[in-house]
């Protein structure tokens, strides 16, 4: 048997709003309110609701065959609670059938592992008690951001009481062994689920890409290929804007969606998964060790797209910097626009590394170049220290 | 391959960016193979160069009078000159400033009708009735290139009718033309409504020889940002003077530095008192080799209102000089290491010039992403290549 996991990364920042060095000191707000409103109704419509839509299809079709994961940021879920909780409903409505489960991860999509191991730990709390609150879940399986991982993340989750962790699965950590088996984390008790990236990428960017030799991707050509992948599981990990955002609804990626599951169950060994399911029918073959940082980021796997050039340093560690003087204010409001202010996203925008390429990221990223993206950033910052200053 | 080429100035004798783009211009086509006959107002300057044949249309009486021949030194700006009163047309250039023009344009029809070529090549309006003319006597294809339209000049503020006459007509006679970026051709085809497919972009290029830092002592410790360009209502100084007053209220030792000359000199020194930044302002006038500021500044800004390229840009960038270009600019849509503003957007303009005073990874990042961009960028080469293959499209 092989068990196929297919697990969707759900995220939208709270992106900040054009804030000028004079506005430093006037109390204008951070985040701009209606641009967000603006892109997430995009989203909402183009992808959440038709895809919550099809995969509950799917799970009704399949009589619950059909298998699907998730993970939901906090910063998205406060979204959705505010302005689309329409969204949530069918979220839940996906829950409900029990052939579909959330991971946990940091709330507000962010570095934290690298900012401090406490303040690591409190965002990973408030995921749970926002998945608590809102689906009445406990998350077993933990994703951070960006699959951002390492041998010291699997020591601190573990102990946060989860039994699995998703990360990338690259031939740095792997070397010549293959992701589609399960693995073990080296000194912690946590299993290893490692995205197998040529598959997800076939589906996250080669999918509408006439030059590829694959060109166009057929669901029984797909459902194929995972027949043929050697291993105890599958893992396809991909963001869940791929389907309508990443991939336009003209690219047949939904219709792609639909067929997927009947094209799989024509091949009898092929059976979809919830992560912590799989975690209990297969073991753990070897043990990973990975003393470096890595991620399922660009081609280097690592940490570059968002703490690489002088300015994404510079800023992350200012906002580092303040850790313990935000906690000593006891600010709520304070504390909460800190921690918005952590999302990866920001300094996301500020990566040069493929400017000149003008590549991928530009998704949805409010800035024009990545030298904007820092100055808004450095004046929203240096406005939240001179409240500091003042509390 | 023969070109009979027509222009307003050449170095040494030069008062804008049209001078150095004809420098590097004619030097790569010459390379190329290209024999080049050029023919310009007189100067009273002695220009020998191997690789182009100069003819300075003589017999204008003086010189003082010919120096005056740029499509810069139009009788409209003379309206913009002193603050408040209002100055006569005559009163600035004369009425002998179209009669130059015209006399200039007659010698060159009698001088170039001489002239053995395969095509005739016209800079800028004040060489196109020359251009026209010689193509019907010629009989020989017309080539224009377009650096800047009367409309980019006057920052669109009363453009005189007679140059936009002469520009539309240049433009519609030639049976090629050539401007320095899409934000021009679209210029071209709204305002002056020449078609399209007529109309081809060749983007300018940098001497990368020539541009670099040059070692100069800079004895004050405060932060240097710089303006290059003439003083006339195109280039937007007075933007550059508002955003100064934001950013000096901000960052006080902070220094601003003017380096060109123009009609609205005396109103921006005015202006500059008026702002109460005078102290932090400094004119130092035209200087025909502005390398030594850029060696000194910390900040570059071309602020201008209508910029059909802004080769300032590059020299600031080839000086390792971190720099800010208005939107409403041709090298802004060749350029991405810069932070870009609309030239009104003066709040906008100061916040960007502040944080690259305050932020310094901010400084050093576009610092080095923009020399390593300008390291790569085009050259002359690239520009006499692609105008020989125009010229091999308009002979075919």
């Amino acid at each position: 048997m092989t068990e196929l996991c297919f697990y969707f990364q759900v995220h939208q920042p709270l992106r900040i709003g054009k804030f000028t060095f004079f506005d430093i000191g006037s109390g204008k707000s951070y985040f701009d309110t209606e641009r967000n409103k603006t892109y997430l109704a995009r989203v909402a419509k183009k992808c959440y609701l038709p895809a919550n839509k099809l995969l509950l299809d799917l799970i009704s079709e399949t009589d619950g065959a059909f298998k699907v994961n998730f993970s939901i940021t906090g910063v998205l879920l406060e979204q959705l609670e505010a302005h689309f909780p329409n969204v949530i409903e069918t979220f839940d409505e996906l829950l409900n059938t029990k052939c579909c489960e959330l991971f946990g991860e940091t709330y507000y999509h962010s570095l934290a592992f690298l900012i401090s191991e406490r303040e690591f730990i409190e965002q990973i709390k408030l995921h749970k008690k926002a998945l608590k609150s809102t689906f009445g879940i406990k998350p077993k399986i933990f994703r951070n951001t960006e699959a951002v991982y390492s041998n010291k993340i699997a020591d601190v989750v573990s102990k946060l009481g989860f039994k699995a962790a998703v990360t990338e699965g690259t031939e740095k950590i792997l070397g010549w062994r293959s992701p589609n088996y399960l693995y073990k984390a080296k000194d912690a008790p946590l299993v290893l689920l490692l995205r197998n990236y040529r598959l997800s990428d076939d589906i996250a960017f080669r999918f509408s890409e006439r030059s590829w030799s694959e060109h166009p991707l057929t669901a029984d050509k797909y459902a194929y290929w995972l027949a043929n992948t050697p291993g105890d599981c599958i893992n396809i990990f991909l963001d869940y804007e791929t389907f309508g955002e990443h991939q336009w609804p003209e690219t047949g990626i939904f219709e792609f969606m639909r067929h997927l599951p009947k094209e799989v169950m024509k091949h009898k060994h092929l059976r979809f998964s919830l992560a912590s399911e799989l975690i209990k029918k297969i073991k753990p073959r070897d043990e990973l060790d990975v003393p470096e940082l890595i991620s399922w980021a660009d081609i280097d796997r690592d940490l570059s797209a968002w703490l690489e050039n002088r300015m994404q340093k510079h800023a992350f560690e200012e906002v580092k910097k303040i850790e313990k003087s935000v906690k000593k204010s006891k600010d709520e409001k304070l504390l909460h626009e800190w921690r918005l202010l952590q999302t990866s996203d920001h300094f996301y925008y500020m990566c040069t590394k493929w400017f000149a390429d003008g590549d991928v990221h530009k998704y949805f990223n409010p800035y024009e170049t990545p030298y904007d993206a820092y100055i808004n950033y450095m004046n929203v910052l240096n406005d939240l220290k001179n409240r500091l200053s003042k509390a | 391959m023969r070109v009979l080429m027509l222009g307003w100035e050449f170095p040494p004798f030069k008062s804008g960016g049209l001078g150095t783009y004809l420098l590097g211009f004619t030097r790569e086509l010459n390379k190329l193979g290209v024999k080049i006959t050029f023919i310009m107002p007189y100067t009273g300057k002695k220009m020998n160069y191997d690789f182009i044949e100069i003819i300075q249309a003589d017999g204008i009486e003086s010189i003082a009078i010919a120096s005056k021949l740029t499509p810069y030194a139009s009788p409209t700006r003379a309206f913009y000159n002193s603050s408040g009163k209002t100055s006569t047309i005559a009163s600035v250039y004369g009425w002998g400033f179209f009669q130059e023009v015209e006399y200039y344009n007659m010698r060159a029809v009698q001088i170039g009708s001489l002239v053995d070529c395969d095509l005739i090549h016209c800079h800028d309006w004040m060489t196109y009735p020359a251009g026209i003319a010689l193509k019907r006597i010629l009989k020989k294809p017309l080539v224009v290139t377009l650096h800047s339209t009367e409309f980019d000049r006057t920052g669109n503020i009363c453009p005189n009718p007679l140059i936009t006459s002469i520009e539309r007509q240049g433009l519609l006679e030639a049976d090629l033309v050539i401007t320095v970026s899409n934000y021009e051709k679209k210029q071209l085809v709204e305002r002056y409504g020449i078609p399209d497919e007529k109309i081809y972009v060749v983007h300018n290029a940098i001497d990368l020889d020539h541009y670099k830092r040059v070692p100069i002592e800079k004895y004050l410790s405060d932060k240097v940002v710089l303006f290059v360009g003439r003083l006339t209502i195109q280039k937007g100084c007075e933007f550059f003077l508002d955003a100064a007053k934001l950013v000096l209220e901000k960052v006080p030792n902070t220094r601003f530095v003017i380096v060109g000359s123009g009609d609205l000199m005396f109103n921006l020194i005015q202006k500059s008192i008026e702002l109460g930044i005078s102290d932090r302002v400094h004119f130092v006038g035209f200087d025909p080799d502005v390398r030594k500021y850029y060696s000194i500044a910390d900040v570059f800004v071309m602020p201008s209102v209508s910029e059909p390229f802004g080769l300032t840009a590059l020299e600031a960038m080839a000086c390792n000089v971190p720099v800010i270009v208005s939107k409403q600019s041709g090298v802004s849509e060749v350029l991405r290491n810069c932070l870009k503003v609309d030239f009104w957007d003066v709040n906008e303009l100061a916040n960007k010039i502040i944080s690259l005073l305050q932020y310094p990874p901010l400084h050093i990042e576009l610092k080095e992403n923009s020399h390593r961009e300008i390291k790569r960028f085009r050259t002359w080469r690239n520009v006499a290549a692609e105008c020989i293959e125009l010229y091999k499209k308009v002979l075919s």
